[in-house]
């Protein structure tokens, strides 16, 4: 049994029911059947309550059966704000209603309606901020009570991935006009893909009645169904969102888990148009709906949305929606057409049913049951008469067809006008940019042969502008004709309020007139001051009433009004849509595996990974070892992730003059040079060393993070120098690493071909040969002050290289260091980290580097910068101190200030305990007085203690450089 | 998601690409006012119009020109650097 | 399976522990060790490989060159590089040469060990102008072949790459899973294929994105001898 309001078979377009579902809503259990909805096996199962409102907690049930409302928003175990109207039943799901204390149906904060009278418009600016400090007690409370649903903490991450999608014609919406268009462009030759947010295709098809024989929808939708299935060039994506359209005519599509970015030569937008709802007194009682969504409940979903209905119109769709009434056995009390003489063919059936229509007259009050959780009856009034002479009629349902509004959020992405149309008394679009086409009720069409066609000409037109041009000439198609559909205004206000304008937030027509009273006039303003919109629903029912309103208020006229601004997303979406599979690339060396075999603690540089420090343990005293085996014997480090360019051609060596500070004309070939690099305003950017390896060859390394900006910027140099010059990037094609310690040579020199004794290889200089088989390059170079050797190979020999020189130092103790004992290393021989030691601002006079200027050449990438900086005095200079007093437990760190008479004079920027030399030592900016050496200068630690700090030349380990050049 | 028309490799998403600012012709270094070398620094024009500019295709290291009109983010045509280099070379920059 | 191990060999592909672990079978090539097969038998492979294979290439000869004489350089050796960018060119004995830009072209190197175009190349005389890129070293090269290819890469890519709109002999230069990637399309007779030649630090990375994008279509990881059973080689 799934339910008492269940209609017998046939009806039920998308029901199955063979197949029934077991699910619970409020800690009872339902059944259901496959293809249901939440909330349409909850009105079967005569369950009309399912949530409850934002600020009021009135009780709500559905209104538009299309997911256009948010007053049935659930709550699922893994998920809070779910459509109950949109979300297909599965088995065993478990639904809960919203914004409510207790249970659904006994809230205990139910009373908060009775507040309104301190609650208006804007009122928390306003209130709660008095006295001083009141805000933060009533911040939390409110908290409390505001928010809709739950996100549970132990929800499991679901797959989420994308696609891209290529198509010539996109078709938004297979209703009637989408379905026409999409047939058209396909029959004109275009690759065409037809999105629709429904489970079924067919949009108003599938559930309005279009004239009195029910079957003109159903046909119409059967044969425009075969058509598209015929057409081999039509993709249909069902249960798809397009949410927003960007730039060149790109779709986002949300299919499912996956988010299709689909780009369309041309889109048509076939989105139609929403219902629209009655403003009048309780007009969201439970049993208050839209006729569509009365039609939706019954032929979708084969459920009897009441037992005794009254239908308020203003149009003949409201006619249709009394004879499906009738049809599935439900009793229409009356019909209440707003029109004084309504003529339409059927009125005369309505007669055969002994239906009362009453005409010229309007729905003013919903009648709740004491309960407040239904409606019971309405009152009705004729037009112009007063409140006294109303008169009622009871009920279990009331159906509104009093107009509608485009679905035009699309086409407000991409820029086209909306404002409100007097002559169609609603919202109309203007200004479609080129290459997106529009068609049907969204262009304010309802008869449905004037939908069909046009939806044929925007097919055709799209198509054309995608390069397939029509056979023949198409015919526009008839004007809109929405004023035959639209009631001017269905405001009713009433001296006992409740009349509401946008259901999420609770507001009433009262609402928006105090906001204007209280200044808000501009469109804008008056949303963000009242939050008229601002909800789940966007202003889908709440845009039309609200400048309406606003237009009364202020006088002005609502097509100057304009209105808010609409943009993308068209609907929620998840984080992890958007997130997808999360591409994060990571480079790794050929290395890697031997890391973490030998237990390195890996960071990432970049978008490289290098091995920190090796080993589990205290990390600082780990550091201080590893750097202590490299001063006393050899240690090995994966140099890897280093930048590398060919530099090669017969300009070579005038492309490194201008593109570095130092000069190279005179640069033997075996030898490598400095290299430092500066931006056009001076501003230190990157350095390296620059290797010879032939008179018209330098392989030239750049920082981990900095070679691919160096890379790009001597690319972007030489398109406008044209030097006959080749840059190659072989920053990956080349791995490698640094031996180095005094016992380096020894454990190289029987791997190699390469003479690496003193004379015949001495310091700064370049070899090419073998080790142990590898093409190997060879450098002496700074680095760690010691004796080493850099060796560079190509990468697939990189973990073989490893395995050598580990092997071969076995004996003699070899440690791997990582980048921490490097840079602890370095610092001891002052060596500065460009974008550590200099920052956005470092030009070559604060950092000490005017000796890595040449004065010889006329021009290098900064040097005009350089010359007037020279001319300046320098505000600041990077300094080397020691710490007598401090010990390795308080070492500063980086970024810790330097202060001076209570106020900030620099930063340190790196700073380290020296194990070899037993003392604190670092780098800091101070200012350009306080540099000089034995000088004095105050360090502010984290905790607030303050250090003493000595100025100290650098470096400070083996200032004569005797260890690195044996 | 903006389309790019790479003179190398066709129609291509803007997210292949990176902006390189405005073509400006560096002044002469050696010769001009420390004035006029600051402004060519660290002064943009900011012009509302069609403005000549270098984009850069990262996939294949290769620098462009392209000319955009600011006011609509319209991308008028592309072409190879070589066209404003002869240009330059013409004018005996 | 033989006992060929990756490791002892001084030349290994970034993606030699993802093979062993899924217990490729290895033969030594001229240019290093290749995984040939990932199950019992070839032919089997290749009716996986029909449907949906990825495969590790990344040791077989690679060579590339730039430079503003370069192609000249190249056509005056004999290759053949027609006036197009971005297209295959084929040789007399089926080697590819792809040209990459009106200075550059790249020999992404065929299913063999070996390549008599690139060690032409290598020996043969350098001029003003022509510069080696080290292709073998700097990028890592995959292929995936079979009928769901398309489908894999419109994952991974934002160029249309359908086989309607990106043709045999096609070539794009673009994003793959946001890393830099050449693409190139080299069907296996009537089997759709896709080289890709991206850098090899991210080798793994990318590996890691394609087994993921391979999944929902049931592909797995084939040997050489698959791809040739496809080939007809």
């Amino acid at each position: 049994m799934t339910g008492v309001n269940r209609l017998d078979a046939p009806v039920g377009l998308l029901i199955d029911r063979t197949q029934q579902i077991n699910f619970r809503f409020e800690g009872q259990d339902y059944q259901g059947f496959k293809g249901d909805s939440i909330a349409s096996a909850l009105c079967a199962n005569d369950r009309w309550v399912i949530s409850r409102s934002f600020k009021y907690h009135r009780p709500r049930g559905v209104l538009t059966m299309a997911g256009y409302d948010s007053n049935t928003l659930v709550q699922l175990d893994h998920e809070p704000n779910v459509h109950a109207d949109k979300m297909m039943l599965s088995e065993g799901l478990n639904v809960l209603g919203q914004n409510y204390s207790g249970s659904l149906d006994q809230d205990r904060r139910s009373w908060l309606g009775h507040l309104s009278a301190f609650l208006p418009v804007g009122f928390y600016y306003k209130a709660f901020y008095k006295p001083r400090g009141a805000w933060r007690l009533w911040s939390s409370l409110i908290r409390n009570y505001a928010g809709l649903g739950k996100v549970s903490l132990a929800t499991t991450q679901e797959y989420s991935d994308k696609s891209y999608a290529f198509c010539d014609v996109a078709v938004i919406g297979g209703g009637c006009a989408g379905l026409r268009a999409a047939i058209q462009a396909a029959n004109q030759g275009a690759e065409v893909t037809l999105i629709d947010e429904n489970t079924a295709l067919g949009g108003a098809l599938c559930y309005a009645r279009t004239n009195s024989a029910e079957s003109e929808s159903k046909e119409i939708r059967q044969t425009l169904l075969a058509k598209v299935a015929e057409q081999e060039n039509i993709l249909v994506l069902t249960n798809a969102v397009a949410n927003g359209i960007y730039s060149d005519n790109w779709v986002a599509v949300i299919h499912g888990r996956r988010l299709v970015k689909l780009r369309a030569k041309a889109i048509v937008v076939a989105t139609g148009a929403m219902e629209q709802p009655a403003v009048f007194r309780n007009n969201d009682l439970p049993g208050v709906m839209m006729g569509s969504a009365a039609q939706r409940l019954i032929r979708l979903y084969g459920v009897r949305p009441g037992r005794s209905a009254v239908v308020f119109t203003s149009n003949n769709f409201g006619y249709g929606v009394a004879l499906d009434l009738l049809e599935c056995g439900t009793t229409v009390e009356a019909v209440v057409d707003t029109r004084e003489n309504p003529t339409n063919s059927l009125t005369p059936l309505l007669k055969e049913y002994d239906v009362k229509l009453v005409t010229g007259a309007n729905v003013i009050a919903g009648i709740s049951t004491p309960k407040g959780d239904h409606v019971m009856g309405v009152e009705v009034v004729a037009q112009n008469r007063p409140l006294t002479e109303a008169f009622r009629i009871s009920c279990d349902l009331l159906c509104v067809s009093t107009g509608f509004v485009p679905s035009s959020q699309l086409l407000s992405h991409v820029g086209a006008n909306v404002a409100y149309d007097r002559s169609l008394a609603t919202f109309a679009v203007s200004d479609i940019p080129s290459g997106i086409f529009a068609a049907g009720s969204v262009l304010n069409r309802h008869n449905l042969r004037t939908v069909g066609d046009d939806g044929t000409y925007a097919g055709s037109a799209a198509a054309t502008f995608a390069g397939y041009k029509a056979a023949g000439n198409i015919q526009p198609p008839d004007p809109p004709d929405a004023a035959e559909y639209n009631h001017r205004s269905p405001i009713f206000e009433h001296p006992s309020g409740r009349e509401f304008v946008d259901f999420d937030e609770d507001l009433e027509v009262h609402d928006l007139r105090d906001a204007v009273s209280d200044g808000y006039e501009q469109i804008e303003l008056l949303k963000r001051y009242s939050t008229l919109g601002m909800g789940p629903s966007q202003g889908r029912h709440s845009s039309l009433p609200g400048v309406l309103i606003a237009s009364e208020s202020t006088g002005r006229d609502p097509s100057i009004l304009g209105r808010t601004t609409v943009r993308p997303p068209y609907t929620g979406v998840k984080f992890g849509t958007l997130a997808g599979r999360s591409f994060e690339p990571v480079r790794l060396s050929p290395m890697h595996y031997r890391h973490l075999e030998a237990g390195a603690k890996m960071m990432p540089a970049g978008l490289w990974m290098r091995p920190a420090y090796y080993g589990s343990g205290n990390r600082d005293s780990i550091i201080r070892e590893e750097a202590l085996s490299v001063r006393n014997g050899v240690g090995l480090i994966d140099v890897s992730t280093l930048g590398g360019l060919e530099i090669r051609g017969p300009d070579s060596v005038e492309f490194l003059n201008r593109m570095y500070t130092f000069s190279y004309a005179k640069q033997q070939v075996g030898r490598s040079r400095y290299v430092l690099m500066t931006d056009r305003s001076g501003v230190i950017v990157d350095d390296g060393v620059a290797c010879r390896l032939s008179d018209n060859h330098f392989y030239v390394t750049a920082t981990t993070s900095g070679v691919q900006g160096v890379y790009q910027e001597m690319l972007w140099y030489n398109a406008q120098w044209q030097l006959s010059v080749d840059v190659t990037n072989v920053t990956a094609a080349w791995c490698g690493v640094n031996i180095a310690g005094p016992l380096s040579r020894d454990v190289i020199k029987a791997l190699t071909n390469v003479d690496v004794s003193s004379s015949s290889f001495p310091y700064m200089a370049v070899r090419e040969g073998f080790i142990a088989d590898i093409p190997a390059r060879f450098m002496r170079v700074g680095f760690v002050g010691e004796l080493g050797f850099e060796i560079h190979v190509p990468s697939t020999y990189g973990e073989a290289l490893w395995d050598v020189l580990m092997d071969a130092g076995k004996a003699i103790g070899i440690t791997p260091f990582g980048v921490e004992a490097q840079r602890l290393l370095r610092l001891e021989k002052g060596h500065i980290i460009i974008g550590q030691d200099t920052d956005g601002l470092t030009h070559p006079y604060e950092a000490d580097m005017a000796w890595a200027i040449s004065r010889k050449k006329p021009y290098f990438v900064g040097s005009r910068s350089i010359e007037i900086q020279a001319k300046r005095s320098t505000a600041r200079k990077l300094v080397g101190f020691v710490m007598p007093d401090a010990d390795k437990d308080s070492v500063p760190e980086e970024c810790q200030l330097v202060v001076r008479d209570g106020d900030i004079s620099g930063r340190v920027t790196s700073a380290a305990f020296s194990p070899i030399l037993e003392k604190v030592i670092g780098l800091a900016y101070v200012e350009f007085d306080q540099a000089k050496v034995e000088n004095t200068f105050t360090i502010k630690f984290a905790d607030g203690r303050f250090g003493i700090a000595h100025v100290t030349a650098l470096p400070f380990f083996d200032p004569e450089g005797k260890r690195q050049e044996v | 998601m903006k389309i790019m028309n790479c003179p190398l490799n066709g129609p291509r998403n803007i997210s292949e690409f990176i902006f390189g600012g405005e073509v400006i012709n560096e002044p002469d270094p050696t010769a001009c006012s420390d004035e006029d070398w600051a402004n060519y620094v660290f002064i943009e024009n900011n012009t509302a119009g069609v403005v000549q500019e270098w984009w850069f295709h990262v996939a294949t290291a290769f620098w462009f020109i392209a000319e955009r009109d600011t006011r609509t983010d319209e991308i008028i045509c592309t072409y190879s650097p070589k066209r404003v280099h002869d240009k330059q070379e013409e004018r005996g920059v | 399976m033989t006992d060929l191990d990756p490791a002892m060999h001084i030349r290994r592909s970034p993606i030699y522990r993802k093979l062993l672990e899924i217990g490729a079978c290895f033969v030594e090539t001229e240019s290093g060790v290749v995984a040939t097969r990932t199950s019992e038998t070839a032919t089997i492979e290749a009716e996986q490989a029909r449907h949906l294979g990825l495969s590790d290439l990344t040791l077989c000869p690679r060579a590339g060159y730039k430079g503003w004489a370069a192609i000249d350089w190249a056509r005056e050796l004999g290759i053949i590089i027609g006036e197009q960018n971005n297209r295959t060119y084929s040789q007399s004995d089926s080697t590819r040469v792809v040209r990459l830009s009106d200075n550059e072209f790249l020999i992404p190197g065929e299913l063999s060990g070996s390549s008599p175009a690139i060690d032409m190349l290598s020996s043969a005389r350098r001029l003003e102008g022509v510069y080696s890129v080290p292709r073998a070293d700097n990028n890592c090269r995959f292929v995936i072949c079979g009928n769901q290819t398309p489908a894999m890469v419109a994952k991974l890519c934002g160029v249309d790459l359908r086989v309607h709109r990106f043709h045999e002999g096609n070539v794009a230069q673009t994003s793959v899973a946001r890393l830099n990637a050449i693409i190139i399309r080299s069907d296996f007779r009537d089997v759709p294929a896709y080289e890709l030649i991206a850098d090899i630090a991210s080798a793994g990375y990318m590996w890691n994105c394609l087994m993921d994008a391979m999944s929902e279509f049931g592909g797995c990881i084939v040997g050489t001898s698959a791809l040739c059973v496809l080939k007809g080689t």
